[in-house]
């Protein structure tokens, strides 16, 4: 098999640098063991795409987009749904699940069940939130005005306070 | 704020050494199953249009061969509709591969969401450019061939039947797998479009 070694190197330098985005939003949107399969179905899409990226918008978002749409068209494809917490509604705090059968819960199982819980784009908008994304470039990544990703962020940030830290 | 130690947590997750792999070995991988991929879409869409185009070929020649009005037109309208099948199918499959994943979540959706909208058109519409021209057609041909008598009346009965079953398959598929997934697309792109207060 001929292999094209500069686009090697390419996929390599952003494997590197966006590995662990990658593997967020994978165990973001697939339960389990399967986020492994969501996570190499992202990295053919970034092999597959690398040839048209132009380097014009940041790699960041470049990837992220990838990330998003694959694991969108992955939980389309999915038998099993998880629950779904509708955060436009009232009293979301009434309506959490059950998250550790016994013991201390990480904040990491914490978080992981709350992101079970949200519908698609909010489960996308608080993964890119917790990598620290910029409200600008979370609405280039999904297609939303900044001003809507930021009253987004805010509800789902209410959500989780009332569901974990109300007294 | 308490979810600033979460993003901590967040960030400074662990990938499986199973899963980070070595790039080279991704990549292999990745071709591997590009590979395979391509293999079978060649083969499915070989066999479509190779079955096709060989039904073309056997009834464009009985076409010529043949006597009679019936044999000849149902020759005809055989040839028309497998040849039909064949444009429908390749070019409804060339407008679904030029779908980019690197596009914005919204746009990306809105690509699926249409691409769903002509495949839910195409199997809808299923008995007039798949069924008809050939279950006509081939009745015709019968027909033609063995004159009208009991034979060709339980032929018709019979390819009737068979369009009917793959009608209904098609429309089942349409609305047990298609229209929820578009439901759904629908759903992201108004809420990625809604603005809220």
């Amino acid at each position: 098999m001929n292999r094209d070694t500069d686009k090697e190197s390419r996929f390599e330098r952003l494997l590197e640098a966006n590995k662990r985005r990658l593997a967020g939003i994978a165990r973001s949107y697939a339960a389990g063991d399967e986020w492994h399969d969501l996570y190499q179905d992202m990295l053919l899409q970034i092999w597959r795409s690398l040839d048209a990226f132009q380097e014009r918008a940041s790699v960041e978002t470049w990837v992220y987009r990838i990330a998003l749409n694959t694991a969108l068209t992955h939980r389309r494809r999915a038998a099993v749904r998880p629950r779904q917490v509708n955060l436009t509604d009232e009293g979301v705090a009434g309506r959490h699940e059950v998250v550790a059968a016994s013991g201390p819960v990480s904040e990491l199982e914490l978080l992981r069940g709350f992101i079970g819980s949200l519908g698609e784009i909010d489960r996308a908008v608080f993964t890119l939130y917790l990598d620290d994304v910029s409200y600008r470039e979370m609405g280039e990544i999904l297609g939303m005005s900044e001003s809507n990703v930021g009253v987004r962020i805010n509800r789902i940030k209410n959500a989780f306070q009332a569901r974990y830290f109300s007294g | 704020m308490e979810l600033d130690r979460f993003k901590s947590a967040w960030q400074s997750q662990e990938i499986e050494p199973s899963v980070d792999r070595a790039a080279a070995d991704i990549v292999t991988s990745i071709e591997r199953r590009l590979e395979t991929l391509n293999r079978t879409i060649l083969w499915r869409d070989g066999v479509e249009t190779g079955s096709a185009l060989a039904g073309i070929v056997l009834f464009g020649c009985l076409f010529f061969v043949l006597r009679g009005a019936l044999v000849k037109s149902g020759a005809a309208l055989i040839t028309a509709g497998l040849a039909l099948i064949i444009f429908r199918l390749r070019s409804s499959s060339r407008k679904d591969i030029t779908r980019r994943a690197d596009v914005s979540v919204a746009d990306f959706c809105a690509g699926q969401a249409a691409a769903l909208d002509r495949q839910i058109a195409l199997l809808r519409s299923v008995a007039w450019w798949y069924l008809g021209p050939v279950i006509i057609g081939v009745n015709l041909f019968f027909v033609g061939l063995s004159g009208p008598n009991r034979a060709s009346l339980i032929y018709l009965v019979a390819t009737l039947v068979f369009a009917v079953v793959v009608y209904r398959l098609n429309i089942s598929t349409v609305r047990h797998k298609l229209v929820p997934v578009r439901r759904e697309l629908a759903s992201i792109l108004e809420e990625l479009r809604h603005e809220e207060q």
